[in-house]
């Protein structure tokens, strides 16, 4: 659509005085930034067919330092994609499979008596990874959901009363089936807040399932990825994306927002303030792949429906009248006006 | 479902989310604005009371104007397609209509029954006729209540489906026109500021209930912007209404009435049809003649081509006649006797006449007419003043007739040898006056023939004084001094303002006339127009004479009665007509008469011995002549006036839209790189592109209007370079970390303009220039 190379002065060549760039973490050059994200993005686009979208978007999350939910229909690659994102990156990777028998402690670790050294030690369960691949989350009982999302809220396990730190940078990326329903436990709304934002996949286009077809016949193209960045550029990354500037222009419109889903005649449930937050994280984290330093509205309407559907709950009547929470929340895209003040400023220029 | 990253550019058209009929109640929000819509035309139609006496029409209006918009608000409210909501309307127009006025001819009273088509074609009739033959304000009457009400009841419909069912409040505006037009039209001066006041503030009632049901149906946030709609849109047509008021009182001329009346329409469109008196006078002020009769005759004189005789005089008006019954079928061999006596004794004439689009009920012929042919349609003619009338809904359009006519000779000696009217030799009628005839008419008929009693002497006083010095011809003396029309009091008004046209003239010699025991009448139809120059062969091997007259020899004249002779037309009115030889005379015994017959017949003038004779204004009545000349200049200087206001005002939105422009130039230059500039250049870029009819919405970022005008506006290359250059530096500015610097250039904005204008269609182009949408956006959002 347009370069970053219109817009003036990027983060790494000229830091305004006094920011808070003088901290201890390495930020990466705007060059360095776009080199590693489009490997990425290739990498992921080489295994996933015709859905970049969704890989731009994981790769989002992921420098937003959220938490990813996938949710669609079996086969169609939602695992896949997790995987591939995971092997991209030089990292640890745990996959958690979600049944109706896993405990908490299966997810978490567990404390081991150990006979020589008469002490009880830590067992490190499949979370402390880099990036867990929960599959089929709403397999596993609610008392196990809830072990992993603490894990996600803190960042820590807490174990028969010690307190262990997971690895950062740290990413759960989970999927789950909204079609099969029996012996499911469904994420409750409130720890569905958990996740940045949830991605549907979608079937591939006709052209997408052809080459899908042709490219994995022989091998799994997965086998294929390398990583091509380490935890050190990863953190990198999301330090430059923590400093892109957000201006009050743009705070005001993600404000706006969440006030036209608290009030919306069709809602039941608004967007919280965290939700609110998350939805300002992750247009930062866009505007950074689009190799600008500071957000614009674009960047937060852009993920505003990945962020903010699936932590709306539709009244009765408009799910009844066919409404999905995708349909209202470009409703209200279609209302908030954007940017008053600076609107104002120009009309008076 | 896929949740896709950038967002769809095209923004999604606000206020498409499906209400789901959220509260019962607002369901019922439209009856607001049909509410409206029935003051705005009930106070509108208050402006019909100069066209339609008095005020009983107003309830058969208001009704059926109540009842059409009760049925389609009731449609709404059961959410009848849109379509079939003015449906609705026609059928309670319809039904209205048959309960007032035919409910003896109706099933369950509101539906046409049998006899309804008949008793409809009776009412129209009676509405035609009052229509053709009567003056405004016509008198109440059922035929005339009837079309008022259905004009007003279809007039409704379309004001409803438009601000109601199609949301066009404002276009609402045109059908409302249409009432204060036909006011206007018919009576110049008749709508008056109170009345069309009063039709504003109906129109603003509209607009305001509009604006009203649109901001309470429109979602969440934008109530605020829409009560601000609300204001804006009323200040809009409060400031319009201002205007329209106070632009008359401040140019120079333009006093009369607020409605524009100047333009004298004539409602009878191309035809020229000869609506008596009022239709008259909107021919005379027409200032190019149009419609073209031409008639050809062997008279050695041009002639008076009369069309119809007001006769009946009731006080308020000169009117025809109304002996429908006693009319007599046939016009190939017509007149009475004593008129038919005068074909063998007296002179008889032959005219042919091609009428082409005149278009009217009544036959034009010189007087009297004793015999047609080749005339199409059937004509009946009434025995006491011989107008023919068509019988068939017929008219004179595009015939071609001869007529023969017969009179006795008329000589002075003639005249003067006739003693007074004996009792009954002539209908009452002729003679009738109304008792509340002002004395100054009464007073001046005294002193006019004080000391002479013969009649025909009489008849000359009075004519004589008509076309003296003190008198001036002018057709916009009596619109603008208020006194148009034919009423006793005009007559009155007249003699003391002295200064009118032929109607005046006529109306005045017939009423003084009657004052002194002589019966009169005033006729109706064309003074003698302009010789051709050629000759064509009429039957039995006449060579007759062709002659041509336009609207503008419209005319009126007095005809006078004389026992034994009959009826005897004058000349009152000063530079217009042909005074007749029998009525020539010297204002002081002994002065010879002029020799009329050295004028040329085409409507000259007698020259008025008494007065001096401006060189160059030989064919006009001096005085006539004068204030003819100064009114014409008058008239074009206000003409000329209101065209250079209205050309200067068109240029006022351009120059603020330039100085806007200029204005952010400066500042663009003189902001350098500091904060700034480029918001300047991307204002002026969203002003261009509103201008040429890409506006910015308010849910518009940046990148989406950019990309939607490029699309529309196909701007690509160089110019869409820019483009892009001016949204990434003004957002830069607006968006980003205050302390960055933006490069913007003003020769990116000028390219992007050069690139609308060129991508624009001409009309855009002229609108962009003359009339730019960004001066009308409003500045708070």
């Amino acid at each position: 659509m347009d370069t970053h190379n219109q817009y003036a002065s990027p983060i790494g060549r000229t830091e305004p005085a006094g920011s808070p760039a003088a901290g201890s973490e390495q930020v990466l050059s705007a060059e360095r930034f776009d080199e590693t994200a489009s490997q990425i993005l290739r990498s992921i686009n080489t295994v996933i067919d015709g859905k970049p979208d969704a890989a731009r978007l994981a790769l989002t999350v992921l420098l937003a330092q959220g938490h990813l939910l996938l949710e669609d229909v079996p086969g169609v690659g939602k695992t896949m994609l997790a995987k591939t994102l995971a092997r991209t990156i030089d990292c640890t990777v745990n996959r958690i499979q979600f049944t109706p028998d896993l405990l908490p402690s299966d997810v978490s670790g567990v404390s081991i008596y150990n006979q020589d050294t008469h002490r009880f030690e830590f067992r490190r369960g499949p979370v402390f990874a880099n990036i867990v691949i929960g599959d089929e989350i709403n397999r596993a009982s609610a008392k196990t959901q809830s072990a992993l999302l603490e894990c996600m809220e803190e960042h820590q396990v807490t174990v028969d009363g010690g307190t262990y730190r997971l690895g950062e940078p740290f990413m759960v990326v989970a999927t789950q089936n909204p079609i099969e329903m029996e012996g499911t436990y469904p994420l409750p709304e409130a720890q569905r807040d958990r996740f940045m934002a949830r991605i549907s996949m979608g079937y591939p286009d006709r052209t997408a399932e052809l080459q899908m077809l042709q490219t994995h016949q022989s091998a799994s193209p997965l086998e294929a990825v390398r990583p091509v960045a380490n935890i050190a550029d990863i953190a990198a990354m999301m330090e430059r994306v923590r400093r892109v500037y957000v201006s009050p222009a743009v705070s005001e419109y993600t404000v706006g927002i969440g006030h036209a889903t608290r009030g919306h005649h069709q809602l039941r449930l608004g967007a919280s303030p965290r939700a609110l937050l998350q939805l300002l994280r992750a247009a930062k984290a866009g505007a950074a792949l689009e190799g600008r330093d500071f957000a614009l509205p674009d960047d937060v309407a852009g993920v505003t429906e990945a962020v903010l559907s699936h932590r709306l709950i539709l009244d009765r009547k408009a799910l009844s009248s066919g409404e999905t929470p995708n349909s209202v929340v470009a409703g209200i895209l279609s209302k908030v006006p954007v940017d008053r003040a600076a609107a104002n400023s120009y009309r008076r220029a | 479902m896929t949740s896709t990253l950038p967002r769809p550019l095209s923004p999604a058209t606000p206020g498409v989310e499906p209400s789901t009929g959220r509260r019962r109640g607002s369901d019922q929000r439209h009856w607001v604005p049909t509410a409206a819509v029935f003051a705005a035309l009930m106070l509108t139609s208050l402006n019909l009371n100069s066209v339609v006496l008095g005020w009983t029409w107003l309830s058969p209006v208001a009704f059926t104007v109540g009842g059409v918009l009760l049925v389609t608000g009731i449609a709404r409210s059961l959410r009848l397609p849109g379509l079939l909501v003015p449906v609705a309307g026609v059928l309670a127009l319809v039904g209205s209509l048959v309960w007032q006025f035919f409910p003896s001819h109706s099933m369950f009273g509101v539906f046409p029954g049998e006899g309804s088509a008949g008793r409809l074609s009776i009412l129209l009739g009676h509405a035609e006729n009052t229509v053709v033959s009567q003056v405004a304000p016509v008198l109440p009457g059922t035929g005339i209540f009837m079309a008022v009400c259905a004009g007003m009841g279809v007039i409704a419909i379309l004001v409803d489906t438009l601000a109601t069912t199609l949301r066009m409040p404002a276009t609402s505006g045109l059908a409302l026109l249409a009432v204060l037009v036909v006011p206007a039209v018919v009576l110049p001066q008749s709508v008056g500021v109170p009345g069309f006041m009063a039709a504003v503030v109906g129109y603003l009632l509209v607009l305001g209930s509009c604006q009203w049901r649109d901001s309470q149906q429109a979602a969440g946030d934008s109530r605020d912007a829409s009560g601000g709609r609300l204001a804006r849109g009323l200040s809009i047509g409060a400031a319009a209404l201002a205007v329209t008021v106070l632009v008359p009182l401040a140019v120079p001329g333009f006093n009369v009435g607020a409605f524009p009346q100047g333009a004298r329409v004539n409602l009878w469109g191309t035809a020229t049809g000869l609506n008596p008196v009022v239709t008259l006078g909107n021919d005379l002020r027409n200032p190019n003649g149009f419609g073209r009769i031409t008639y050809a005759t062997d008279s050695p004189e041009a002639l008076y081509l009369r069309s119809v005789t007001l006769e009946d005089f009731d006080g308020q008006r000169w009117e025809p006649d109304q002996r429908y019954a006693s009319r007599e079928q046939g016009v190939e061999e017509m007149g009475t006797d004593a008129v038919r006596a005068s074909i063998d004794t007296g002179v008889v004439t032959t005219t042919r006449i091609t009428t082409d689009s005149f278009t009217s009920p009544w036959l034009l012929a010189p007087y009297a007419p004793v015999g047609f042919t080749n005339l199409s349609g059937r004509w009946s003619w009434d025995p006491l003043n011989l107008s023919i009338i068509a019988t068939d809904n017929g008219s004179t359009a595009q015939q071609q007739y001869d007529v023969r006519s017969a009179g006795p000779d008329l000589t002075r000696e003639l005249l003067e040898g006739i003693g007074p009217v004996p009792d009954g030799a002539v209908d009452r009628q002729f003679l009738a006056l109304p008792d509340t005839t002002p004395d100054i008419i009464r007073q001046r008929a005294a002193a006019l023939t004080d000391g002479i009693a013969n009649p025909y002497e009489q008849a000359l006083a009075i004519q004589n004084y008509l076309r003296g010095p003190e008198f001036t011809y002018s057709v916009d003396a009596p619109v603008e001094g208020g006194y148009d029309g034919n009423s006793i009091d005009v007559v009155a008004r007249f003699l003391e303002s002295r200064s009118g046209y032929c109607v005046h003239y006529a109306g005045a010699m017939a009423v003084l006339a009657r004052l002194v025991g002589i019966p009169s009448r005033v006729a109706v139809g064309y003074a003698p127009g302009e010789a051709t120059g050629t000759s064509v062969a009429g039957p039995n091997g006449l060579e007759l004479t062709e002659f041509t007259v336009t609207s503008q020899d419209a005319h009126a004249w007095p005809e006078l009665y004389f026992d034994g002779v009959g009826w005897v037309k004058f000349e009152p009115t000063p530079s217009r007509g042909v005074v007749p030889d029998y009525a020539q005379t010297t204002f002081a015994p002994g002065v010879p008469v002029p020799n009329i017959d050295d004028l040329a017949p085409g409507g000259n003038p007698i020259p008025d011995p008494g007065a001096p004779t401006a060189p160059g204004t030989g064919d006009e009545n001096p005085q006539g002549a004068g204030t003819d000349s100064e009114q014409a200049r008058d008239t074009s200087a206000l003409i000329a006036g209101v065209l250079a206001a209205a050309v200067l005002l068109s240029f006022v939105p351009m120059l603020l839209r330039t100085l806007r422009s200029r204005t952010r130039r400066r500042k663009f230059t003189a902001a350098g790189r500091t904060r700034g500039p480029a918001t300047l250049a991307w204002a002026e870029i969203t002003d261009l592109a509103a201008d040429y009819g890409h506006p910015a919405l308010p849910t518009d970022t940046p990148r989406t209007f950019a990309v939607r005008l490029a699309a529309r506006t196909g701007i690509d290359s160089a110019p869409g370079a820019a483009l892009v250059r001016l949204r990434c530096a003004y957002e830069t500015e607006a968006y980003a970390d205050p302390a960055l610097e933006t490069h913007s250039r003003w020769e990116d904005v000028q390219s992007v303009a050069r690139a609308l204008r060129d991508a624009s269609g001409r009309s855009a182009r002229v609108r962009a220039l003359l009339l730019p949408r960004s001066l009308t956006i409003s500045t708070r959002r």
